[in-house]
C-alpha cells in the first residue's frame, strides 16, 4: 500500500466523477494535440514547396492561384505565356536561376507536368528507380502517384487533357517511364515529370516555331535579395505575365486558414479549462464527502505532507489518463487525416513523431491539474482533524 | 517490571470560556482504563488530547516517556500512527478501499507498512478473514467494527483507545465486544484505554478514571 495506490483506487471509487473529469481533459488534450501537429505538417509543408523559390511568373491572374497551381500543383493555372518571354526574364541579371513548368495535362487526376532535370535539382530529388527522361514521351514519376497506380520503370501510360480524371485521353502519344522518384515530402511526390517537349508534341499535330511556344509557369530564384523589390514590379508593368512572391502569397493563405485555427485553439482552450474545472469541482466534492475518511487517516497517524500528496496525486494521474487518451486520439485522427492530406496536399503526418508542442501540452496539462488541485488540497490539509472525528461521531 | 505507559498530570483544554480540567491519572502495561463520565463532561476531547489529535495548552500528557506538549504536528501524527491504534464510535474506513487494503493502509499511514501477515492474523484472529477482499460499505455493523479493532491494531500498538465502543449495543454484544477488546489488546500487548459512559462497563475495570 502507498500513495499511488490510495489515489488509484480513489479514483476508481468514483469512476463516474472521474470518467467526466477524464472525457474533458482527454477532449482537450486530442483537439490542442491535433492542432499542434496539423499546424506544423501545415507550416512545414508549405515552406517545403517554396524554398528555393523567389518568385513565380506566370499569366495575369489570381497572384494566390498562379502560385497554388504553379508551386503546389493544387488548383488550375492561370493560363499560358509565351515561351520567348520567360526566355527574355530568364537572361536579367538579377536572375540566378528558373524553372519553366508546362502542365495542364493529367494521368488518372495526377499532373504531369513538362519541365527541366533543374526542376529536380531544386527540390533534391533523389532517383528510386531508373534514370531522368531525356527523349520527348519518357516520364519519371513521384512516388505516390508510382504508389497508386503501380507505375514502374518501363510502363506506359497516356496522358489526358485536363486535370479531371474523365478527361479526354491523347491516345496517340504514349509515354514510358524511365525513372521513379524517391519520396520527399514535397509536390514532386505527386506529379509526372517530362520534357516540355513532350507537352508542346502532344498539343500540337506540327511541330511548332520557338515563337509559337508556351509554358504555363516560370519558377524564379534571384541573385540578391535586390531582386525582390524591382523585379516583380518590372514584369506587373512591362509585360503581359505576372509576378507573384510565393512567400506573400503563402503568409496571405496561412492568414485565412489562421481564423479556423484560432477558433480551433480558442475551443481547445476552452475544452482545457473545463477539465481544469472539472477536476477542482470533482476534487472539492469528493473531498467534502471524504473529509471523515481524511481525518481517520490522520488519526492512523498520516502527516500533512501525506494527505496534500494523495490528493495531489490524484489529480496529476487524472490528468495522465487525460493526456494519454488526448495523445493516443490525436494521433490515431492524424493517420486518418494523413490518408486523405498526403494525396490531395501532400502533407504528411507521423503517428509516432512527438511534436515539441505536444511537450508543452503534457506540461500544461499536468500544470492546469496541479493548479486545480491545490486549493482543494490546501483547504483539506488545513481541516481540524479533531472536530471532523468527533462530528462524525455524533 | 511494571512500567508506566500513560501519565496525564495538571490537564486542561479551554474551548474559548470554557475551560475543561482532567484529573491526574496514570497506568502501567497490566491494567486496562476506563475513563467514564457522561455527556459534555470532554470525554471526546481527552481522547484527542491522549492521541495527540488536539494539542495539549496546558498540563502534561506523557506516553512511553514521551511528552505530546513537546511534540509538533508532524511528531504527533508519528507518533500516534506508530504507538496509538484508536477506535472510533463509528466505524469509518477508507471507502474505496477493501478490508485488507484498510489494514494495510493503516500500515502504511502508520510507518509500518506492507505486513500483510499481521493484517490476515488480526482478519482471522476477529473472525472475519473471508471479508479482506470485500469493500467496507458490503459490511455488516458487528464486522465493520471487528474491521475497525483489528484496524487499530494493525501497526502494534502501545495503545489501544477505545471510544465509546459499546453504547449503542444491547447487553449481549456490548459483552461481545469488550471481551473482543480486552482479548485483543491482551494477545497483542497493548494497554486497553475506553472512554465511555456506558454503566455496564464499571463493574469490568478495576482502573477507573471518573471526569
Amino acid at each position: 500500500m502507498n500513495i499511488f495506490k490510495i489515489s488509484f483506487k480513489n479514483i476508481l471509487g468514483r469512476p463516474l466523477n472521474a470518467l467526466l473529469t477524464i472525457i474533458m481533459l482527454t477532449m482537450g488534450v486530442a483537439l490542442t494535440s491535433l492542432l499542434i501537429m496539423v499546424s506544423a505538417s501545415f507550416d512545414e509543408s508549405f515552406k517545403k514547396n517554396i524554398r528555393g523559390v523567389d518568385m513565380v511568373v506566370g499569366a495575369k491572374g489570381s497572384p494566390l492561384q498562379l502560385i497554388l497551381s504553379a508551386v503546389y500543383q493544387i488548383d488550375n493555372p492561370t493560363g499560358n505565356i509565351p515561351k520567348k518571354e520567360a526566355d527574355k526574364l530568364s537572361k536579367n541579371p538579377m536572375v540566378a536561376e528558373t524553372v519553366q513548368l508546362s502542365f495542364g495535362d493529367s494521368y488518372k487526376g495526377r499532373k504531369i507536368v513538362g519541365t527541366s532535370h533543374a526542376y529536380l535539382e531544386l527540390y533534391g530529388a533523389k532517383m528510386a528507380d531508373g534514370k531522368p527522361w531525356s527523349e520527348t514521351f519518357e516520364a519519371v514519376v513521384g512516388a505516390t502517384v508510382a504508389a497508386e497506380n503501380g507505375l514502374n520503370v518501363g510502363d506506359t501510360f497516356y496522358s489526358a487533357h485536363g486535370a479531371d480524371e474523365n478527361a479526354e485521353v491523347h491516345g496517340d502519344h504514349p509515354f514510358t517511364v524511365t525513372g521513379v522518384l524517391e519520396p520527399n515530402g514535397t509536390v514532386l511526390d505527386r506529379l509526372l515529370l517530362t520534357s516540355p517537349q513532350s507537352i508542346w508534341d502532344v498539343h500540337h499535330s506540327e511541330p511548332i516555331s520557338d515563337e509559337e511556344k508556351e509554358i504555363t509557369a516560370m519558377l524564379v530564384k534571384f541573385k540578391n535579395k535586390m531582386g525582390m523589390i524591382s523585379l516583380p514590379r518590372m514584369v506587373n508593368k512591362n509585360t503581359n505575365m505576372q509576378a507573384a512572391l510565393p512567400s506573400i502569397e503563402v503568409n496571405r493563405l496561412f492568414e485565412l486558414f489562421g481564423i479556423g485555427i484560432a477558433t480551433l485553439q480558442t475551443v481547445a482552450i476552452v475544452l482545457m479549462v473545463l477539465g481544469g474545472i472539472s477536476v477542482f469541482v470533482s476534487l472539492l466534492n469528493s473531498l467534502k464527502d471524504r473529509a471523515y475518511e481524511i481525518a481517520l487517516m490522520r488519526s492512523m497517524g498520516a502527516s500533512r505532507g501525506k494527505v496534500y500528496a494523495m490528493i495531489i496525486i490524484e489529480a496529476l494521474l487524472l490528468g495522465l489518463i487525460g493526456v494519454f487518451f488526448g495523445l493516443l486520439i490525436a494521433h490515431v485522427g492524424a493517420i486518418v487525416l494523413d490518408s486523405f492530406t498526403a494525396a490531395e496536399l501532400g502533407i504528411q503526418f507521423d503517428l509516432f513523431a512527438f511534436y515539441s508542442g505536444e511537450l508543452y501540452l503534457v506540461l500544461a496539462t499536468f500544470s492546469i491539474c496541479f493548479l486545480a488541485a491545490l486549493f482543494p488540497a490546501v483547504k483539506t490539509v488545513k481541516m481540524d482533524v479533531s472536530n471532523v472525528l468527533s462530528t462524525y461521531a455524533n | 517490571m511494571e512500567e508506566t505507559i500513560l501519565k496525564v498530570s495538571d490537564l486542561s483544554y479551554s474551548y474559548g470560556s470554557e475551560t475543561l480540567r482532567f484529573p491526574d491519572f496514570a497506568c502501567d502495561s497490566n491494567s486496562h482504563l476506563l475513563i467514564s463520565g457522561n455527556s459534555g463532561v470532554g470525554k471526546t476531547t481527552l481522547l484527542h488530547l491522549l492521541s495527540g489529535i488536539r494539542h495539549v495548552q496546558k498540563g502534561s500528557v506523557e506516553i512511553l516517556g514521551s511528552k505530546l506538549e513537546e511534540m509538533n504536528q508532524s511528531e504527533l501524527d508519528k507518533f500516534r500512527g506508530q504507538n496509538l491504534g484508536i477506535i472510533f464510535q463509528q466505524p469509518g474506513f477508507i471507502k474505496s478501499l477493501t478490508a485488507m487494503e484498510n489494514l494495510l493502509a493503516a500500515q502504511y499511514f502508520g510507518g509500518k507498512g506492507g505486513d500483510r501477515k499481521k493484517a490476515e492474523g488480526l482478519l482471522a484472529e476477529l473472525g472475519i478473514p473471508e471479508k479482506a477482499n470485500e469493500k467496507t460499505q458490503a459490511l455488516s455493523g458487528g464486522e465493520r467494527q471487528r474491521l475497525a479493532i483489528a484496524r487499530a491494531l494493525a501497526c502494534n500498538p502501545a495503545i489501544l483507545l477505545a471510544d465509546e465502543p459499546t453504547s449503542s449495543l444491547d447487553d449481549g454484544n456490548a459483552q461481545i465486544v469488550y471481551e473482543l477488546l480486552v482479548s485483543e489488546a491482551d494477545r497483542n500487548n497493548a494497554l486497553l484505554i475506553v472512554v465511555s459512559h456506558d454503566q455496564r462497563l464499571k463493574s469490568k475495570f478495576t482502573n477507573r478514571v471518573s471526569l
